[in-house]
Order: C-alpha cells, then structure tokens, then sequence
C-alpha cells in the first residue's frame, strides 16, 4: 500500500512536472476567470419583514367549536394569491421606481413578473406557522426595501378584509344550502303524507287479526252446520214415524207459526248483529213476506217452504215446525257463511295491498328522515357561520402584526468576495491536480509494475529512475513553480485591492 | 594528480548488495554525501581513481554526465544503484559471462540507447568483466557520440564489406573495460541492413568467442518499428527489453514480447 502510495505521489509530480507550462496557464486561466466573474457578478440585495399573525385572542377558546378562524398556514398562501393579483400591480411598479403611465402593457406584466419572481412571502420555519415572512430581492437595495414595505402594507389591509369576505361568503353558502334542503324536507313530508292517505288500508296487524277472526267464524259456522243437518235428518225420521194427523191446524196458523219461528230467529240475529246485517235483512224480508201473505189473503195454495207440511197432528205439527225451523236455521247459517267468506276475501286483498304499499312507504319514510337530519345539521353550521363571521366583522379573531420592519440592506446576498476569493483558489488549485488524476485513472499506459502489469509478460528485473543529472525533479522546477507563485499572488492581490480598495 | 590529491576528492561509498562489496567495487576514502553544485561537478572532467595500490583508473566522468552515462562518483546514486542492480540480476540470469544481449525498446525514443550505454558502463565498473557495446541502431546511432569513439568505420561498414576485420570495428572507449562498435556510416543509396547475411553471425560468434570475459551488448531499435531486430535476437542469447514510462500501452508490449518471443526475453526494465 505504501508502495503504491508512493508510485501515485511519484506519477502526481512526474505529470505536473511533464505538464507544468498547461497546468499553470490552467490554473490562471481559471483564477482570472473566477475572480472576474466574483467581481462582476451582479450583487443583490434581499429586504425582508415578518408579521405576527396573533390569534391567542380571549374569544378563541371561548368560541372553540362554534366558529373558526382562518389557519395561519392558509395566510401566506392567500396573501401571495391576492398580493400578486392584477389589482395591485400598478402600486407595486409604483414602488420599485417605476411610472405605470407611461408604460405599455406588457412592459407592465413583464416588470411585474420579474419583481413576483424575487418576491417570497412564506411561513417561517417549523413551530412558528403563525410568522410570515415577506422578502424582496433586488439589484439596488433601496428598491428592494421599498417594495418589501409596500407588500407588507399591503398584506396588512388585505388580509383584514380577505377575511371578512371569506367568512360572509362562508355564510352565504350555508344559508343557501338551509333554504335548499328545506324545500326538500317539505317536498318528502308531503309525499310521505300523499302516500299514507291514498293508502290508508290500515296496517297489517289489524287485517291479519280480522283474517283470522273470520276464519273462526266460518268455522263455527260449519260446525253449527253439521249439528243442524244432523238434527235435521233426526227430525225427519222422526216425522216419518208419526201418522199424519188432520189438517186442524190452518194454513193461517202455519204461516203465524213461521212466522213466530223467523220473529225468534230475527231476535237471535239482533242479538249479535245490526240490523244493516244481511241475514238479520233476510229473515226480516221474510216475516214481511209471510206477514204480506196473511194480510193479503194468498194463504191457501201458497207452498210455505220446503218440508214445512200442514195438517199433522200436534206432535207432528211440533216436529214439523220444529224442523221448519232446523232449516231455517240452516239457510240462516249459510248466509251467515257466505257473508263472511266475502268478507274474508276482501281482508285478505287489503292485506295483499298493506304488503305492496310498505316498503315505498318505507323508502318515502327513510329520505324523510336523511333529509330532516340534514337539515337539523345544517341550521346548527349556519349558526356557527353567522357568529364566526361577526368575529371577523369585529376583528376579534386573527390580528396582524409587524413583527419586524423592513429595512434598507447594506450587505449584498451570498458569499463575500474573500470568500469566492478563496474558493476560486482552492478551484483554481484543485482543477490541475483533478485533470492528473483522471489522467492517471484513464491513462492505460504502463507506468510500473502496479498499472496494467499482464502476467503474461517477462518478469520486471529492474527500474531505472529519472535521470536528472545535477537537479531533482524539485529543483528543476523549482525556478517555475516561483514564477507561477508570484503570478497566482499578484493575480489574487490584485482582484482583491480592486474589490475592497479600488 | 597525485595519491594524495586524488584521496582528497570527494568519493561516494556504495553500500549495496553483498556481490558489491566482495572485490568488485572500490571503497576508498571517506563516506561524503554530496551536495554538488553544477560549477562544481562540472570541474571534474576526469577522475582517477585507485584500483590497488599503484594503480589508476581515468573515468572521463565530464563526458560521461553530459551523455547520462554513470559513472562511480556521480551524484545521483538512485540512477547507478539500479544499473548495478541490473547488472548482477542479468549476471545471475546469463549461463556465461560471454554473451550476447540485445537491448530494445517497446517504441522508438523509449531509452534502448541510454540503457544499453549505461548497462555496458555498468558491466565496465566490474573489474572482473569487460564489455562490448555495438550499436545495431543504424538509423540513428548514438553510442559513438556517447562515448566519443569515432563514427566509423562501423557496423555498418562491416556488414557491407568494405571493412573485414573485426579488430578494426571495435574502438576502445575512454572507460576502462569498454569498448564500441558504432554504428558507422549509412551510404546515400540505401541502409545496408544486411543482417540477415554471414557477415553478422560471423560478427557475434566472433566478438562473443574471443574473451570469456566480455559480455556484448547490441542496442537495436524497437522490433516492431524494424525488421532486423528480429534477426539480431535470433544470433543472440537474451533480449532485455526497455519499456519507457507512461509511453506504452498494454497492448504494443504484448505484440513486441509476441515478436521476440518470451522465452527469449530475459527481462523487462521500466525507464523512467
């Protein structure tokens, strides 16, 4: 490793020293090239002030969740929209030095676009979100702090009245969006209120009650069915046993039997029904009949019903009324059935219908709801609008600041001119020294046995050294390096008397 | 120059290898590091210096420095350690002491010359070893000027035949133990490189069989820039080749071993 560190210090100084005439003017083309352009170069001067937006105002926590202040990470982003506007553009040309009458245009945006171009207004640093900082830069330093103080200014009014618009059209919007939603909410109330009456049918519960409640009925009624027939043929069989009497008994005395008979039967009826029933409306149809026929006279040859025979004996009269009545009994049944299936039919269609009908009421009944809470929400952000927007009105909320000043710079930006002055050595030094070793790194030709040395080679059996007869390689450069010393050293004494005396 | 006045100039003592100090060198005096001025170097034209007791060698060491040639007091002593070291690491390598080395560089400029002057020198400061050096770079022969031998008659002339004796080809240097064949003259009407002829082995077996002693060094141009390197190595034992720093790249030192051949090469030095 040693070795090899002294071969590269060796091929170092052997190239230099090759090279020494190109180095040089290397190294002076570039001090020159650098100390001119550090003395030429175009200084700039940045002013710069920083406002304190101030929101620990006692109403802040007071108001916490009932009305917001603007973020002050919003602030400098909305002061640069607004700032860099068309509105205030001729104010700001006014005070970089610039006279807005008498100039076209696009002399206007252009000027105007290279002052925005140096201008930053910005937030400082972390943890202080609440300073903004405004900065110009500029050749002549007293535009630049001319320009900074205008914006400053001019951030100041407008931020107070940004706000106030900002929180009104907040506002404005919420109330917009009560008034909608109202109208929607009446619009679902009344269609809700449409549906329900046009579908009154009742609910579900009370038709599948009556269902049910005329299902027992039919079945009670087909049970009293069958006790009557059965009492039916029992009394039949009974009339059949009995010898048929003498007639003694007038048809007269039939028909005021029967009608007796349907007279019981209607007052059972009354008993349990109206009289708008249609059984109770039969059986007195009937007595109206039989009561016609009396009256009238057409007894006589008038069949008074299947199975009602006149002229028994008592006992056969008494089976017989009996069984008059048994059938009497009977068809009254069976109306009484068939009014109820009707009616079972028609529950049963109401409770088809109720089916249909719930789930659009369901869904009419669910967006009123969704709209009602919307609306509830929205009232109560219209109200937290409304006392935010009066705090803007009073400035009880973000206030502004100017933390510090803008002031006239006196020392241009970047780096001193000793300080390029050293760079600028330092490049001036390093390229030469660079360009070897590149040199050395991509030069493939064989310096010794460590570069580029193939195994396939006779052995390396010796090295003769640089010969230089009475001087070392120091010394035979010795009267060069001088000269290029005192060069450099003028070269940099010079710029540098030029720039701080001259 | 007197004993005394000679044991009054400044020598250098080589403190080197163990075959340096076993009678091949001479150590006499003190040990004084110089810090030579060039006025002062330059007023030692010749030295004499003591071999054994009454005896005296003459190095013309103004010639010499002005040619880049060592000698035993000149100041830079990196440059004749590593000749010294040269000489005894082919010494160690040669089968006899009479043979034959061709000296060749990689590219033309690359220090062929200066080697095969400062190798034959090296091999003259061996009081046990003469040396031969012919210069076979008959486009541009230096070895004459060098050592301040005359041009001609020379290689050249031999080859061609105007010159038959060998004796008289070959001049004696102002370095003891050296002697030169030069290159000679070239003709207007071509270069005689007529080594492929008899006149060149009978030439090598000649100088190469008369003294046991003497080792001849052929300083010929580079292999691939000439055709009749080839040849010279052919009637040669050993080819040492010079490659020049930073001058060469990999690939020109694998087609210059490919033409002399590897086995044929006894080394690689690096001339910086």
């Amino acid at each position: 490793m040693a070795t090899n560190i002294d071969e590269t210090v060796l091929s170092y100084l052997r190239l230099a020293s090759e090279n020494r005439y190109w180095l040089a003017a290397l190294c002076l083309v570039i001090s020159i090239a650098t100390l001119t352009a550090a003395t030429f170069w175009p200084k700039t001067y940045t002013a710069s002030s920083s406002i304190f937006a101030d929101n620990s105002n006692i109403l802040g926590p007071l108001m916490a969740g009932r009305a917001v202040t603007t973020e002050i990470v919003d602030q400098a982003r909305m002061a640069q929209d607004i700032l860099f506007s068309r509105e205030y553009r001729d104010i700001i040309l006014e005070a970089s030095g610039a006279d807005p009458a008498r100039m076209t245009e696009p002399q206007k945006e252009q000027m105007i676009a290279g002052i925005q171009g140096r201008t930053t207004i910005e937030n400082q640093g972390r943890g202080r979100a609440n300073l903004i900082v405004i900065s110009h830069t500029d050749e002549d330093p007293v535009r630049a702090f001319r320009v900074t103080q205008r914006y400053t200014t001019l951030f100041i009014e407008q931020s107070a009245i940004s706000k106030q618009a900002e929180s009104r059209a907040a506002f404005e919007f919420i109330e917009d969006q009560v008034a909608s939603y109202q109208a929607k909410l009446q619009d679902s109330e009344n269609r809700l209120s449409q549906f329900k009456t046009a579908n009154n049918f009742g609910t579900l519960a009370n038709a599948n009650n009556r269902i049910a409640g005329y299902q027992a009925g039919i079945e009670n009624i087909d049970i009293a069915l069958t006790q009557l027939d059965s009492q039916i043929v029992s009394v039949r069989a009974q009339l059949e046993g009995e010898a048929e009497v003498s007639r003694d008994i007038s048809e007269v005395n039939a028909i005021r039997s029967r009608i007796n008979s349907l007279q019981l039967q209607l007052d059972t009826l009354r008993a349990r029904y109206h009289d708008t029933y249609p059984d109770v409306v039969q059986v007195k149809n009937q007595i109206a009949d039989l009561q016609e026929m009396l009256d009238s006279g057409r007894v006589g040859t008038t069949t008074l019903g299947s199975g009602f025979d006149v002229g028994v004996t008592t006992l056969h009269q008494e089976l017989r009324s009996r069984l008059a009545a048994l059938i009497t009994e009977r068809e009254s049944q069976l109306t009484q059935r068939n009014g109820i299936v009707s009616l079972l039919l028609a529950e049963e269609e109401r409770a088809r219908r109720i089916n249909e009908s719930e789930a659009e009421l369901a869904e009419l009944t669910r967006d009123y709801n969704v709209t009602q809470d919307f609306y509830n929400n929205l009232l109560l952000r219209l109200e937290n609008a409304r006392v935010s927007m009066h705090l803007d009105e009073q400035q009880q909320g973000i206030t502004f600041k100017i933390q510090e000043s803008a002031v006239i710079p006196t020392q241009p930006d970047g780096y001193g001119f000793s300080q390029l002055m050293m760079g600028s050595l330092v490049l001036s030094l390093g390229a030469p020294f660079g360009l070897i070793f590149m040199m050395l790194q991509l030069d493939p030709r064989v310096r010794s046995e460590n570069t580029g040395w193939s195994d396939d080679w006779p052995l390396l059996i010796g090295t003769v050294p640089q010969y230089y007869g009475k001087r070392s390689i120091l010394r035979s450069n010795g009267v060069y390096v001088s000269i290029f010393t005192l060069l450099l050293v003028f070269t940099y004494g010079a710029f540098w008397y030029w720039n701080n005396v001259g | 120059m007197s004993e005394t006045e000679v044991k009054k100039q400044k020598f250098v003592i080589i403190d080197t290898a163990q075959q340096m100090a076993a009678n091949r060198e001479v150590a006499v005096g003190k040990v004084t590091r110089r810090i030579s001025h060039s006025a002062v170097a330059e007023q030692q034209v010749d030295i004499d210096l003591p071999v054994q007791p009454g005896r005296i060698e003459r190095i013309p060491t103004e010639l010499l420095a002005r040619h880049k040639v060592i000698h035993p007091t000149m100041e830079d002593q990196d440059v004749l350690n590593s000749f010294r070291l040269l000489r005894l690491s082919l010494q160690s390598k040669l089968q006899r002491v009479n043979s034959s080395l061709v000296v060749s560089s990689v590219v033309s400029g690359g220090g062929a010359s200066f080697v095969s002057a400062n190798l034959a020198a090296a091999f003259a400061m061996d009081k046990q070893c003469h040396a031969l050096l012919m210069d076979c770079n008959l486009g541009r022969p230096t070895q004459s000027k060098t050592y301040d031998v005359p041009e001609a008659p020379g290689m050249c002339e031999f080859l061609r035949g105007s010159e038959n004796s060998v004796k008289d080809i070959i001049k004696h240097s102002r370095v003891p133990r050296l002697s030169v064949v030069p290159g000679g003259q070239f003709l207007e009407d071509g270069v005689p490189e007529d080594f492929t002829g008899d006149r060149f082995p009978q030439l090598i077996k000649e100088v190469t069989g008369r003294y046991e002693d003497r080792i001849t060094i052929l300083d010929c141009p580079p292999i691939l820039d000439s055709a009749y390197t080839k040849v010279i190595a052919g009637h040669c034992d050993a080819v040492l080749l010079v490659i020049p720093y930073n001058q060469v790249t990999p690939g020109r030192i694998d087609k210059t071993v490919k033409e002399f051949g590897r086995d044929r090469i006894i080394g690689c030095i690096i001339n910086n």
